[in-house]
C-alpha cells in the first residue's frame, strides 16, 4: 500500500532481540541444562551422570563465550544490524550499554547455574 | 506526501491558533454523562474506575485478613469454623494477588501512561474499558462467593489433588478456576494495550533512552504477563477439564501428576511477584528523583535491572517446589537463579539510595517520601529473607511455616503496597482538584508501617519455632499465643492506617482538573496542564525530564504550539511514533464511547459464571452474544484512509491509516500470537513432563494412527494458509468487489476446521479416549487448543467476508484481512508443531 511504504520505519524486532540477547542466552542455557538433566535422568539410568555433566559443561561454555562477545563488541554487532545513519548517538550508546550490562548480569546467572554441576550429583535427590 | 522522518521547522509554533479549536477538542473528548457514563473510554475515567475497584478489593481482602487474624489471636479459638477459615485464607490470597495487585498496577498504567507519554489516550481505549468491566463484574461475583459458602478452599494456589472433584466436590473450586481464568484474560487484554501504548504512542523525540522509568517498568510488566499468564490459564483449563470430564492430567492413577499443576502454576506464580513489584519499583523511581530534585542516578542500570529481573524471574518457579523431592541438581539451577535475581533488585535499591544521597540534604520528607522510605526498609528485609529461602536446606526448614508468610508479606507489601500508597499521595493532584492531606498521610504511613512490622516481623520467629501456615487454630501448649496476639494487634493497626487514608481520600480527593499544576515540581510530562483531551498539544521531547530541561514547555503545550493541537479528522486521534526513536509515523483514529465493549464484558462474564455452575445452554447463548458485541465493536475499528493525510505541525504531514508492521493493530495481533505461543509452549512442556513421569501410558508405534492421517491434516492446514495468502493478492481496488477474495478466505478457514476434525477423528478411530490416561488427555488437549484458534480464525474470516460485501475491504483498506491472515498463519504453525510432536514423538521413543 502506497501510504504505508512512505512511513518512517525501523528495525525494531532485530534491535530489541539484540538488546535482549544476554538474557535470551540465559533462557536457552537454563532450558537446556534443566531439560537435558531432567530427561537424561529419567531415560539414561546409570549413563545419565556422564551425559548430564558433558552437556552442561558444553552449553555453559558456549553460553559464556556468546555472552563474552556481547560484552566486548556490542557496538560492532549493533552496527552490523542497524546501519541507520540518522539514529541519535545517545540512542546508540544507550543500546550498546543495555546489551553489555544485560550480558554481564547473564554471565553471573549462567555461571551460577553451570557450576552447580561440580558440587551436586546429577540425578540423585538429597531430600 | 511530506517526508515523515524529520520536522521541517522548529517548534514551538507561535502562530495564533484558529478560533474554536480547543472547543472542538473539548466536544470530541467530552465525558458521557448520566447512564451513558458506562460507555466512557477516556483513560482517566477508566483508570480511576480501575484503581478504585482494585482498592475496593484490597479493602475487602484486608477485612478478610482481619477476620483471620482475630481467629488466630488466641489459641483454640472458635470464632469461625475450620471450613470458613479455609475459604477465608483462599479468598484473601486470591483477591490480593488476582483482584488487587495486578489490576492495581494495570490501572496505574491506564491512568498514568498516556499522561506520561503525552498521548491523548492509549491506542485501544475500548480494550482498556472492556478489561476493566470484565474485571469488575467477574471479580465482584467471585468475591461474593464468600458470603454464599461457595468460595474456593484450596489456598490461593489451588494444588491438586486437594482441588480435584474427589476431595473438593461442589462448585467452590470451579469459581476459582473459571473466575480467575476469566480475570487473567482481562489482564492480558490490558497488557497488550500497555505494550502497544508504550512502544507506539510516545511523543515525538521521546526515544527509548528518554522513556520514563515507570513506562519501562510497565513495558517489562506487560511483557511478563504475556509470557507468564498463559501457563496458569492452561493449568486452570486442565484442572477444570479434569474436574468436569475426568481427563486425568493430575491424577496419578491415570498417568497424570499433581506436580504438573505446581510447575505450571509457579511458572506464572513466581514471575507474578515481580509482575507486581516491577511497576511499583518504577513508581518509586519516578517519585525519588522529584523529591530529591535531581535526576535518577543510574537510569541505564535501572532499565537493565528491570529487564534482567523480568527474565530471571522465569527461572525461579521450582523455588516454590524445593520440598517436592526433585533431584538436587535441578534444585540448584533454580536456587542459583533465585540468588541471581537478587542482583538486579539490589541495583534498583542502591540507585534509589544513591539518588536520595545525591540530593545532599534537599530530599523532601513528605508523605510520598515516607511511604518510599518505608518500602525501602520493608522490601529489603523481604529481599534478604528471600535469599535465605532461596537456599534449599533453609527452605526445607521454613517451608509452609509462618516464616514464609512473613517473607511473602515483606516482599509484597513492601514491594507493592507501600509504593502504591506513595503513588496515591504523589499523583492524586494529577486527577484531583485538591491534594491529599499531609497530616493524615503521615498518620496513615506511621500506623501502617508500625502495624505492618508488629504483625509480620516476629512471624519469622513463630515460623522458625514451628507455626505452620493455613492452620485454623493452634494448641495453647505450643506457646504461640502471645506472638499471634501481637500479630493480630498489628493487623488492626494496619487497618487503622488504611482507614485514615480512606478518610483522607473522602475529605480531599475530588476528581477534576484545573487544580494545582505540578505541585511537586516534577520533571515528567504527566504534570503538563491537561483537560479531557489530555494535553492541548503533544510536545516534542528532548530529555528525560522535559519539564526541568525544556523551559516554558508547559505554557507552549497549553497554547497549542506543539504537535496536533487540533482534531483534523474530526474525531479522537493521537500520534503514532516509531518504537525506538519515537519519530512520527501516522495518526490513529481512535474509537470514542460506546456500549459494545461494556456488553461484551457483561456477556463474557455471564458466560464464564454460568459455565461455573454448569448451566451450559444459557452460558453458550451469552457466549454468542459476547462474540456479536466483539464483532460490532471491531466493525468500527478500521476507519480507512479517507481523512488523511493530515498536518500535525512542524512540517509533518501524516497518514491516518496504515497496514503492515507499522500499524498498531498488527502489533497487537503479534502480541496476541505471543500469548498463544506461550500457552502452547506450556502445553508442550506438559506433554514432555508427563511423559517423563508416566512413560508407561504412551502407546507403542503400532497403536498410533497411520501416518497418512496427520499428513492429510498437515496438508489441509498448509492449504488453508495458502488460501489466506492468495486472498490478500486478490483484493479489489477501492469501490470494487472481487468474489474470489471472500471465497478464498472462506475456503482457508474451512480447510483449517477440516484439518482439526481429521486429527481428532483419527485419534478417536484408534480407540484412544481422553479420560483413559494422561496421554489421551494431552493428545485431545492439542485438538482443543488448535480448535479454539481455528474457531477464532473462522469467526474473523466471516467478519472479513462481511466487510468485503459492504465495501469496507479492498486493496487499500485491508487491516482486518491482514490480522486474520496473521492469526491463520500462527494457527497453522502451532498445529503443525502439535502434529509433529503427537505423531512423531511416540515413534521416536
Amino acid at each position: 500500500m502506497a501510504t504505508s511504504k512512505q512511513v518512517f520505519s525501523e528495525k525494531f524486532i532485530g534491535i530489541a532481540l539484540l538488546a535482549l540477547a544476554g538474557p535470551l542466552i540465559w533462557v536457552v542455557h537454563f532450558a537446556v541444562v534443566y531439560g537435558v538433566q531432567h530427561i537424561a535422568c529419567v531415560t539414561l539410568g546409570n549413563r545419565a551422570e556422564f551425559w548430564v555433566a558433558a552437556s552442561i559443561i558444553v552449553i555453559t561454555v558456549l553460553a559464556l563465550l556468546a555472552l563474552l562477545v556481547l560484552i566486548v563488541k556490542p557496538d560492532d554487532i549493533l552496527q552490523r544490524l542497524d546501519k541507520s545513519q540518522t539514529r541519535e548517538e545517545t540512542t546508540k550508546e544507550f543500546f550498546s550499554g543495555i546489551i553489555r550490562l544485560l550480558a554481564l548480569l547473564s554471565v553471573f546467572a549462567v555461571l551460577w547455574s553451570g557450576i552447580a554441576l561440580f558440587f551436586l550429583p546429577a540425578c540423585a535427590s538429597v531430600a | 506526501m511530506a517526508n515523515t522522518s524529520e520536522p521541517k521547522s522548529a517548534l514551538p509554533n507561535t502562530l495564533p491558533r484558529p478560533e474554536g479549536e480547543e472547543e472542538q477538542l473539548l466536544r470530541i473528548w467530552a465525558q458521557p454523562a448520566g447512564w451513558r457514563w458506562f460507555t466512557a473510554v477516556n483513560n482517566t475515567t477508566i483508570g480511576l474506575l480501575y484503581i478504585g475497584a482494585a482498592f475496593a478489593f484490597f479493602v475487602l481482602a484486608g477485612l478478610v485478613a482481619l477476620v483471620m487474624r482475630t481467629q488466630l489471636a488466641v489459641p483454640e479459638n472458635h470464632l469461625v469454623s475450620q471450613d470458613l477459615y479455609n475459604q477465608l485464607f483462599t479468598m484473601h490470597g486470591t483477591t490480593m494477588m488476582f483482584l488487587f495487585a495486578v489490576p492495581a498496577m494495570e490501572a496505574l498504567g491506564v491512568l498514568l501512561l498516556p499522561q506520561m507519554l503525552a498521548a491523548r489516550d492509549l491506542p485501544f481505549p475500548r480494550l482498556s474499558a472492556f478489561a476493566v468491566w470484565a474485571y469488575i463484574i467477574g471479580g465482584g461475583v467471585f468475591f461474593c462467593t464468600i458470603f454464599l459458602d461457595l468460595a474456593p478452599k484450596g489456598g490461593w494456589f489451588m494444588y491438586p489433588p486437594l482441588t480435584l472433584t474427589e476431595y473438593s466436590p461442589g462448585d467452590n473450586a470451579d469459581f476459582w478456576l473459571l473466575g480467575i481464568g476469566f480475570i487473567e484474560i482481562s489482564a492480558i487484554a490490558g497488557a497488550i494495550e500497555i505494550i502497544v501504548g508504550i512502544l507506539r504512542t510516545r511523543p515525538p523525540g521521546m526515544s527509548l533512552d528518554k522513556l520514563p522509568i515507570f513506562a519501562w517498568s510497565m513495558l517489562v510488566f506487560a511483557g511478563m504477563i504475556v509470557v507468564a499468564f498463559p501457563a496458569v490459564i492452561l493449568a486452570t483449563m486442565y484442572l477444570e477439564i479434569e474436574r468436569s470430564f475426568g481427563w486425568p492430567f493430575f491424577t496419578a492413577a491415570g498417568g497424570g501428576d499433581p506436580l504438573l499443576w505446581q510447575h505450571l502454576f509457579w511458572f506464572f506464580g513466581h514471575p507474578e511477584v515481580y509482575i507486581i513489584f516491577l511497576p511499583a519499583a518504577g513508581l518509586v523511581s519516578m517519585i525519588v528523583p522529584t523529591m530529591a530534585r535531581t535526576p535518577l542516578v543510574g537510569y541505564k542500570l535501572i532499565v537493565v535491572a528491570l529487564i534482567a529481573t523480568g527474565f530471571f524471574s522465569f527461572g525461579l518457579w521450582v523455588h516454590h517446589m524445593f520440598a517436592t523431592g526433585i533431584p538436587a541438581l535441578s534444585l540448584a539451577f533454580f536456587s542459583a537463579t533465585s540468588m541471581a535475581v537478587a542482583v538486579p533488585s539490589g541495583i534498583q535499591v542502591f540507585a534509589w539510595i544513591a539518588t536520595i544521597a545525591s540530593a545532599k540534604g534537599r530530599f523532601q520528607l513528605n508523605t510520598p517520601s515516607l511511604f518510599v522510605l518505608g518500602m525501602l526498609f520493608i522490601f529489603t528485609v523481604g529481599g534478604l529473607t528471600g535469599v535465605m529461602v532461596a537456599m534449599v536446606p533453609f527452605d526445607w526448614q521454613a517451608h509452609d511455616t509462618h516464616f514464609i508468610v512473613a517473607h511473602l508479606h515483606y516482599v509484597l507489601v513492601g514491594g507493592m503496597v507501600f509504593p502504591l500508597f506513595a503513588t496515591f499521595y504523589y499523583w492524586a493532584p494529577m486527577v484531583s482538584t485538591r491534594m491529599l492531606s499531609e497530616r493524615l498521610g503521615k498518620w496513615s504511613f506511621w500506623l501502617m508501617f508500625i502495624g505492618f512490622n508488629v504483625t509480620f516481623f516476629h512471624m519469622h520467629i513463630t515460623g522458625l519455632i514451628g507455626m505452620p501456615r493455613r492452620v485454623w487454630t493452634y494448641s495453647e501448649a505450643s506457646g504461640l499465643g502471645p506472638y499471634n496476639f501481637a500479630s493480630t494487634v498489628g493487623a488492626y493497626i494496619i487497618g487503622a492506617g488504611v482507614l485514615v487514608f480512606i478518610i483522607d481520600a473522602m475529605r480531599n480527593f475530588r476528581v477534576g482538573r484545573h487544580g494545582m499544576s505540578n505541585p511537586w515540581q516534577a520533571g515528567t510530562l504527566e504534570w503538563l496542564p491537561t483537560d479531557v483531551y489530555s494535553t492541548r498539544s503533544i510536545p516534542h521531547v528532548t530529555s528525560r525530564e522535559p519539564l526541568w530541561d525544556q523551559p516554558n514547555l508547559s505554557e507552549q503545550v497549553e497554547a497549542g504550539e506543539h504537535y496536533l493541537p487540533n482534531a483534523p479528522t474530526g474525531g479522537r486521534e493521537t500520534i503514532v511514533t516509531s518504537a525506538i526513536e519515537a519519530k512520527p509515523q501516522y495518526v490513529i483514529q481512535m474509537l470514542g464511547p460506546g456500549w459494545m465493549h461494556f456488553f461484551a464484558a457483561v456477556f463474557t462474564a455471564a458466560c464464564f459464571l454460568l459455565l461455573t455452575i454448569k448451566v451450559v445452554v444459557p452460558a453458550l447463548v451469552y457466549g454468542v452474544l459476547a462474540i456479536v458485541c466483539f464483532l460490532v465493536w471491531a466493525w468500527e475499528l478500521d476507519k480507512g484512509p479517507a481523512k488523511g493525510p493530515i498536518d500535525i505541525g512542524a512540517g509533518f504531514k501524516l497518514p491516518v491509516y496504515v497496514t503492515g508492521p507499522v500499524g498498531h493493530g498488527w502489533w497487537a495481533m503479534v502480541i496476541l500470537m505471543l500469548v498463544a505461543g506461550s500457552l502452547y509452549f506450556a502445553y508442550l512442556f506438559s506433554y514432555l513432563y508427563i511423559w517423563t513421569v508416566s512413560p508407561g501410558v504412551w502407546p507403542s508405534a503400532a497403536s498410533l494412527p497411520r501416518l497418512q492421517w496427520p499428513a492429510v491434516s498437515a496438508l489441509l492446514f498448509i492449504a488453508g494458509a495458502a488460501f489466506f495468502a492468495v486472498a490478500k493478492g486478490t483484493l479489489p481496488e477501492p469501490g470494487e468487489k472481487n468474489l474470489l477474495t471472500p471465497l478464498l478466505v472462506l475456503l482457508g478457514a474451512l480447510l483449517s476446521v477440516l484439518a482439526v476434525y481429521m486429527e481428532i477423528r483419527c485419534q478417536w478411530q484408534t480407540g484412544l479416549r481422553p479420560a483413559e490416561s494422561s496421554y489421551g488427555a494431552l493428545v485431545y488437549m492439542a485438538g482443543v487448543l488448535d480448535g479454539q484458534l481455528v474457531f477464532a480464525v473462522l469467526i474473523m474470516s466471516l467478519f472479513v467476508i462481511a466487510r468485503h460485501f459492504t465495501g469496507k475491504l479492498d486493496r487499500v483498506r485491508f487491516a482486518s484481512l491482514e490480522n486474520t491472515n496473521l492469526l491463520a498463519y500462527y494457527t497453522v504453525a502451532q498445529a503443525l508443531t502439535g502434529l509433529l510432536i503427537i505423531h512423531g514423538f511416540p515413534r521416536m521413543i
